[in-house]
């Protein structure tokens, strides 16, 4: 009995730890950063945005930053068009917002802001402000892959990549295009130096001529980058955020079913395997079938989303699930004005602002059903609204929300938020801070 | 006559009586070779040698020499005596040549050109045996025959080719050759001068050819010992001797200097393990040889360096050319060790006595027919008179000389695989750092301020103490401390354990159990990761348990009773429990000293024992918790300063045990049962001790299996404890798990030792059945397991790298003015030199002015000032911050290295255990704005600070009141100031920061005056100065010194309880001259000595 009684308890504290072993090894992933939960521990952040032309330029617009902290916040600024560079010093009030304009400080194409918070809580978006509004976030943090679908440099179209280095450490990158023409490694643009703290302009349309649904990836070999595309399309001018990493499910929160614009899904498959891909189109209060396709390895294909399936006059949201990680971007076309959304990332807690008196409907999607709770500032408190969200199917924020101009929203799921802007959709201006 | 052959004399030297003398001289008379003389040279005195001669050869010429000086200097009385001949034929006295011979000999010296031709020889009585044809040489000189003992000639041997050695019983010489290479060497007499000889011929470079078509019959009087040596000089010495003596001589003369700087090193440990396996077979002669022939040499090194000049003259061939001709390898360690595999041991180191050798069975098989051997007659097999041999398990290596034997190869095979550790590198990793000096240690321990991360005035780690001590130990050669450590540890821990066992198991077992400790990967592992701070409790934890277990009473662990308690200081008050308790307090200290995990070890202990109390494993413990309680207060009291840095440290002092590890840490069941955590034990092989191990459990009997028990309820707790802390489970708590899987691997080899104790006992006490087969498995696994010691000894350094990441940054230095430091990063495990816990799985520590060295060899638990480096890194990880460098900078920190393996892997040369750091960490500093990645390889990532300007820099303007290390303005405008280590130069007028903490600690003095400082940037001191020569100088009271002084006082109080207090006492008594009585002193006697009193009434 007692002999049993030993080889039990050996044979328990052994099992035992083979349990241990095997359930509670963990995985040695990044932290999710948290923007609220974080806000009293950033001991400095930095804003990367890029990029705008000054003059006439479509391309022409603003920087806004968005302090949704509680204590006032210094930005240190380094604006620069990669030849000349000026600094300022911008100070934001506590759950207010400061507007800037680069093209007063330099008057050159291709400038970026670089601007150092003395904290956290702090996010920005560039808005054009020549012709339609396009917006893009401002980023946080580097990236060592970037991918863009769907540019193109037919008929004059000006197709360019502005590449920022947020460290001190020298970034070599590797730039590969797929389009009409063809799969294209530029030469001058392969083992390309952006120098440390600064940035360098791709100017695609000088090497790939005449093309159409110009997809373009940049990887990183060494160092970390972060970078935007603009497109020129006469006096239209957009800017695209592009995608950090490729993935195998992209969201589109908010795509408008008008009738008189057509909406076509630019798809990139950097691999060498044939992808198959679903697109799934949710319009409330319609049922409709998936969509199937397939992209062959090491290939872009363009896929233009039948009218007949959507209907007039309403947002949908578009799904894009595959096998294998791709990069998207819808293009909305209206007669001869042509605009590019890339898929905007999912995120547990987004900041947003409004768009400067530009009438605009947000669209935000979850990959869950979870509760969303939308933070706003009403005379120097914070408000809360929770909303129930079920996954895929969007929903509006609320009218306070929106209302109020700056906010921030929180799930426990990832979310996606979308502004359309008049009749065309882009971007908001939404910082995920990844 | 004159002939057109060439002329040949033949030389016979005879010696003594020369029976077959006769023989010989007939049968080079009956050669019918044309022009052959004959030349008989008398060694000593011989009566009536030329009437024998005369007799059978009345042509001969004779020639007697006054005294025997040996074969050679008589064969060299033909230079200068003989004239004309073209060949000179050396033979000895008891030859029987063909009458071919010479005729043959000649015309294929002619046809090869060579210098000297050896005949066939075989036996005298029987020429179907063969004896030589030509003999090859090894490098030490030792001769290897071209054919097996006594082969039968079959003509299997009979094509002519060059060999190395023409045996001495008759060689044809060229005269011109011979005398070019001033003949044989005169100081051998006798035994190798062959040898010698054609080594100097073949150095310059002439040819020798054995032609079996020639052949001679050889009695081999001499050294098949039917006649004896009558040569000066060697009446005293056996064969062995003078083969031995003139082999090492002939070595010594041959080689070039830099050939022998190999060679001899080599010889030396051959020898060296030849001399062990001797002594170990009482092989006296062998013994007496091997050391006689290194005295021999010594004694004729003027003849020696003779021979070296001569052949230096005549070197024709390089020893290159020489290596070719000789055969690969130790002909003798080959000898043995085919001896040993195929005959065993006794017939391996040659003493196996002839007896046995011919009464086995395996003779008469050469003796019987073909029928025979395929005879079907069962009784065939049955030789009479032929006991069968004992070859039960139960009998095998019990006996001493198997043991010693088994003892001495583990520890030549252990120190084999060590040998690259005695003069090699040693790479900064582990605890490797270069060790400062025996007074810099000294100083450290009694220092008021120690520079670890960003300097702290806590008191100084207690191991300074005893590397200081153990440094004046060895003459302050502190370099051979950590050698000593890495080399012995090992061994000394596997001794260690067979101490434990002692009076528990039987020898065999214990030896097992040792081999097993030997080979398990822990101590290896210990030693490839440079873990010199837990080596010592691997080596000495084995006899803390020995002391822990007599402490409680666990039977058969107490060796003696334990006197009844007396006053503290009475010379039997070590034999009393509290005596006894104090050395294991005192012991359990030092190794606590050097790895606090060690106190996590004795209460595993206590812990596994009262849980095998419970289980009824163990009777009645005797106050186990109350003395592990005494243990602790003990040790702590022992080492007081390491008691106040854990008070000091708060919530930090936890880690003074171990830095929290990652979940996703490599700590993983299958390889914590097999006691991995490193480069080896990851193989088939070290699966075989667990297995062996938990045998017992299943099979073992009585005290076995209370023993099987104990120690597998430790292995148990102890490899649930490391899961736990592997998993990051226990979180700040976290005991260095290469600490505790001493432990484990400790358990594991205790019940392997018990496992060879079962098969003993109790396994033939069982019926034939499946315990008979699980026990022989065991035993398979057993006797297997000890292979891996063999794959972890091929690089001569227990994979021990050959350099590290600190050794990569040697030669970088960013600044030679304001110092700098480097702040290292990465998983507890990988670091260099011990740190602080920033997040689990990450640990941080600052080295100064380089890599790490001995005065950061130690941490206190309490980071201080330096959680500012620490709460940067948190930021960093939390992507709290873009600007790290910035806030770095105020402490000097110039780099930041990441490591992400155990060392940087280098492919064919050091293999690594990847250690990767949390993901946040990388992704962090790759986002900071001031961090520029200089260097990234698979081992680690190196960052350069942007923003540094030295650990003291000066600028014009002070710093704002109320600046932080966040604000862009707190490094503008620096630039490093003051330099050397003693911090001295000029400054300008404006300010100066200095990042040492506690600020208040230094004072800056300029102009021989101290400056005003203020507390700057949180917690740098900033002086405002008018400029001039100024130089930073600690300014701290000495109490630390005080604390350590009174430890070494606390220190030698412990050691006066051990009698010495009795001992002054008598001492001081005798000097005053007190008058003692019988009856005071019959008193003051202890109880044992008046039982010795009583016994001898």
């Amino acid at each position: 009995m007692k002999f049993n009684l030993t080889r039990g308890v050996v044979a328990g504290v052994m099992a035992f730890a083979l349990v241990l072993s095997v359930v509670a090894k963990g995985g040695n992933i990044p932290p999710q950063t948290s923007l609220l939960g974080a806000l009293d521990s950033v001991e400095s952040s930095t804003l990367l945005c890029s990029a705008l032309d000054a003059g006439t330029s479509p391309v022409n617009g603003v920087v806004t930053f968005t302090n949704v902290s509680d204590e006032t916040r210094q930005l240190t600024a380094t604006l620069s068009d990669g030849i000349h560079m000026v600094g300022a010093t911008w100070t934001v009030a506590a759950h207010d917002s400061l507007t800037v304009r680069p093209s007063e400080y330099l008057t050159n194409t291709n400038i970026t802001v670089r601007a150092v918070v003395d904290g956290g809580g702090v996010t920005g978006v560039i808005r054009t402000t020549v012709g339609p509004t396009s917006t893009v976030p401002c980023h946080a943090n580097g990236t060592s892959t970037w991918s863009v679908a769907g540019l193109r440099s037919k008929n004059g179209a000006l197709a360019r990549i502005v590449v920022m280095n947020p460290t001190s450490t020298p970034a070599v990158i590797n730039v590969t295009t797929w389009s009409s023409n063809g799969y294209l490694q530029i030469a001058p643009y392969q083992g390309l130096v952006v120098p440390p703290v600064g940035q360098v302009t791709l100017n695609l349309s000088n090497y790939v001529v005449e093309a159409t649904d110009i997809s373009v990836n940049v990887n990183a070999l060494r160092g970390h980058i972060v970078a935007t595309a603009l497109q020129v399309d006469g006096r239209n001018g957009s800017l695209i955020g592009g995608q950090d990493e490729l993935t195998t499910t992209q969201w589109y929160p908010a795509v408008p079913t008008d009738d008189a614009e057509s909406v076509a899904l630019n798809v990139l498959n950097p691999s060498s395997a044939p992808a198959d891909f679903r697109v799934f189109l949710d319009v409330p209060g319609f049922t409709i079938a998936p969509l199937r396709f397939n992209v062959p390895g090491g290939s872009r294909q363009v896929v233009v989303i039948p009218n007949s399936r959507i209907p007039s006059s309403g947002l949908a949201s578009l799904k894009v699930v595959s096998r294998l990680p791709l990069a998207t971007s819808v293009q909305l076309t209206r007669g001869n004005f042509q605009r590019i959304m890339s898929p905007p990332p999912l995120a547990n807690e987004l900041s947003w602002v409004g768009s400067a008196g530009v009438p605009e409907t947000m669209r935000l999607v979850t990959d869950a059903n979870t509760t969303v709770v939308f933070h706003y500032f009403h005379g120097g408190t914070t408000k809360s609204v929770s909303v129930k969200a079920t996954a895929g199917q969007a929903l509006t924020p609320p009218a306070q929300w929106r209302q109020s101009g700056r906010g921030i929203v929180t799930s426990s799921a990832g979310m996606a938020l979308t502004s359309v802007f008049a009749n065309t959709a882009f971007e908001c201006g939404l910082d995920p801070r990844q | 006559m004159d002939t057109r052959a060439p002329a040949v004399v033949a030389v016979v030297v005879t010696t003594g009586p020369g029976p077959d003398l006769e023989v010989t001289l007939a049968s080079l008379v009956a050669q019918d070779y044309a022009d052959l003389s004959l030349l008989v040279l008398a060694n000593g005195e011989h009566p009536d040698i030329s009437g024998r001669v005369a007799a059978v050869a009345p042509l001969a010429f004779v020639k007697t020499t006054s005294e025997n000086r040996g074969f050679g200097v008589a064969a060299n009385e033909v230079i200068g005596s003989v004239q004309g001949a073209a060949f000179y034929l050396f033979c000895h006295d008891d030859i029987r040549l063909a009458p071919d011979a010479i005729s043959v000999m000649v015309e294929a010296a002619y046809r090869t050109n060579s210098g000297i031709i050896s005949p066939k020889f075989v036996g005298y009585d029987d020429e179907t045996r063969l004896l030589h044809v030509g003999q090859m040489l090894d490098r030490f000189g030792a001769v290897v025959e071209r054919l097996d003992e006594g082969e039968i000639d079959a003509g299997q041997h009979d094509a002519e080719r060059d060999v190395f050695v023409a045996p001495g019983g008759a060689m044809l010489v060229r005269s011109d050759l011979f005398e070019s290479l001033g003949g044989f060497a005169n100081h051998i007499t006798l035994i190798g001068e062959d040898v010698d000889l054609c080594w100097r011929a073949q150095v310059a470079g002439a040819r020798i050819m054995v032609v079996p078509a020639a052949v001679v019959a050889h009695r081999q009087a001499l050294s098949s010992a039917q006649r004896v040596s009558t040569a000066l000089g060697t009446r005293r010495a056996s064969l062995q001797d003078l083969r031995r003596r003139h082999q090492l001589s002939t070595v010594l003369a041959s080689w070039s200097w830099p050939s022998l700087l190999i060679v001899i090193p080599m010889l030396l440990v051959f020898e060296a393990a030849e001399v062990v396996i001797a002594a170990a077979g009482r092989d006296s002669d062998r013994v007496g040889a091997v050391l006689g022939s290194w005295r021999y040499a010594f004694g004729h090194r003027a003849e020696i360096r003779r021979q070296r000049e001569l052949i230096h003259r005549l070197r024709a061939l390089s020893d290159g050319g020489i290596r070719l001709l000789q055969v690969a390898g130790a002909s003798r360690a080959q000898t043995f060790l085919q001896n040993l595999f195929y005959e065993g041991i006794d017939k391996a180191r040659g003493t196996l006595p002839p007896a046995l050798l011919e009464d086995r069975p395996v003779s008469i098989k050469f003796s019987t027919s073909r029928e025979q051997v395929f005879s079907e007659n069962p009784e065939f097999d049955e030789v009479e008179g032929v006991e069968p041999l004992d070859v039960s398990l139960r009998n095998v290596g019990t006996g001493f000389r198997t043991q010693f034997t088994v003892v001495c190869v583990a520890a030549l095979v252990w120190l084999l695989g060590a040998r690259n550790l005695i003069a090699a590198q040693l790479p900064t990793i582990g605890r490797l750092m270069p060790i400062d000096s025996w007074w810099s240690n000294w100083h450290h321990f009694f220092a008021s301020w120690s520079p670890n991360g960003v300097g702290t005035g806590v008191p100084a780690m207690p191991g300074y103490a005893f590397l200081a001590a153990a440094g004046t130990l060895v003459g302050g050669r502190m370099g051979i401390l950590p050698r000593i450590v890495l080399i012995l540890a090992v061994p000394i821990g596997a001794y260690g354990v067979g101490r434990l066992l002692r009076d528990a198991i039987s020898n065999r077992a214990r030896l097992f159990a040792a081999l097993g400790y030997l080979a398990l990967p822990v101590g290896v592992n210990l030693v490839q990761q440079g873990r010199i701070d837990l080596l010592i409790p691997f080596a000495g934890l084995p006899f803390l348990l020995r002391r822990i277990f007599a402490l409680l009473n666990v039977p058969k662990f107490r060796a003696f009773p334990y006197e009844e308690p007396r006053d503290f200081g009475s010379r039997l008050w070590g034999r009393t429990r509290a005596g006894q308790l104090a050395k294991t307090v005192m012991i359990t200290a030092v190794m606590t000293a050097f790895a606090p995990v060690t106190l996590i070890l004795v209460l595993v202990v206590v812990l596994g024992l009262s849980v095998a109390q419970r289980c009824g494993a163990v009777p009645a413990l005797e106050r186990p918790w109350r003395t592990a309680g005494q243990l602790l207060l003990g040790v702590a009291t022992l080492l007081l300063p390491m008691a106040c840095d854990v008070v000091l440290a708060g919530r930090r002092g936890i880690e003074i045990f171990g830095l929290p590890l990652a979940s996703w840490s490599n700590i993983d069941f299958v390889h914590v049962i097999r006691t991995a955590d490193g480069v080896f034990g990851l193989g088939i092989l070290s699966w075989l001790l667990p297995i062996a191990a938990f045998v017992p459990l299943v099979l073992a009997r009585g005290e076995r299996r209370n023993l099987a028990s104990q120690w597998s309820l430790l292995f148990a707790i102890t490899v649930v404890l490391v899961l736990l802390v592997g998993r990051n489970v226990t979180g700040p708590f976290a005991p260095d798990v290469d600490g505790l899987l001493i432990l484990a691997a400790l358990a594991l080899s205790v019940m392997v030792g018990v496992s060879v104790a079962t098969l003993e006992e109790d396994l033939r006490e069982r019926e034939f059945g499946w315990p008979h087969v699980v026990g022989a498995l065991t035993a398979v696994c057993i006797v297997l397991s000890p292979v891996s010691i063999l794959t972890h000894a091929t690089d001569g350094r227990y994979g021990l790298p050959q350099t590290s990441a600190a050794d990569a940054l040697a030669a970088y230095t960013p600044s030679t003015v304001g110092g700098y430091r480097v702040l290292w990063l990465g998983d507890p495990r990988a670091m260099p030199l011990s740190g602080w816990s920033v997040a689990p799985g990450l640990a941080a520590a600052t080295s100064m002015n380089g890599g790490p060295n001995g005065s950061v060899l130690f941490s206190p638990p309490a980071s201080g000032a330096s959680d500012v480096l620490l709460y940067t890194v948190d930021l960093v990880t939390r992507r709290g911050t873009t600007h790290a460098g910035r806030l770095l900078a105020t402490a000097g920190v110039s780099d930041i290295v990441v490591l992400t393996a155990s060392v940087p892997p280098l492919a064919g040369l050091q293999s690594a255990v990847p250690l990767p750091p949390p993901t946040a960490l990388v992704d962090g500093l790759d986002r900071q704005a001031d961090l520029a990645l200089v260097a990234k390889s698979s081992g680690l990532l190196i960052y350069a600070n942007k923003r540094f300007h030295g650990i003291v820099g000066q600028r014009a303007t002070a710093l704002a009141k109320g600046t932080t290390s966040s604000d862009v303005d707190s490094v503008d405008g620096w630039t490093p100031a003051l330099h050397g280590e003693n911090f001295t130069g000029d400054v300008a007028a404006g300010q100066v920061i200095a990042g040492f903490a506690p600020a208040n600690a230094f004072a800056l003095e300029v102009n021989g005056h101290a400056v005003k400082r203020a507390t700057v940037l949180d917690w740098v001191a900033g002086y405002e100065t008018t400029g001039g020569p100024a130089q930073l100088v600690l300014h701290q009271f000495p109490l630390n010194g005080l604390l350590t002084l009174f430890t070494v006082f606390l220190w030698l109080s412990y050691l006066f309880g051990f009698g010495v207090t009795e001992r002054l006492g008598e001492l001081m008594g005798r000097r005053q001259r007190r008058v003692v009585t019988p009856a005071a002193l019959s008193a003051s006697l202890p109880p044992i000595v008046e039982e010795l009193n009583e016994d001898q009434e």
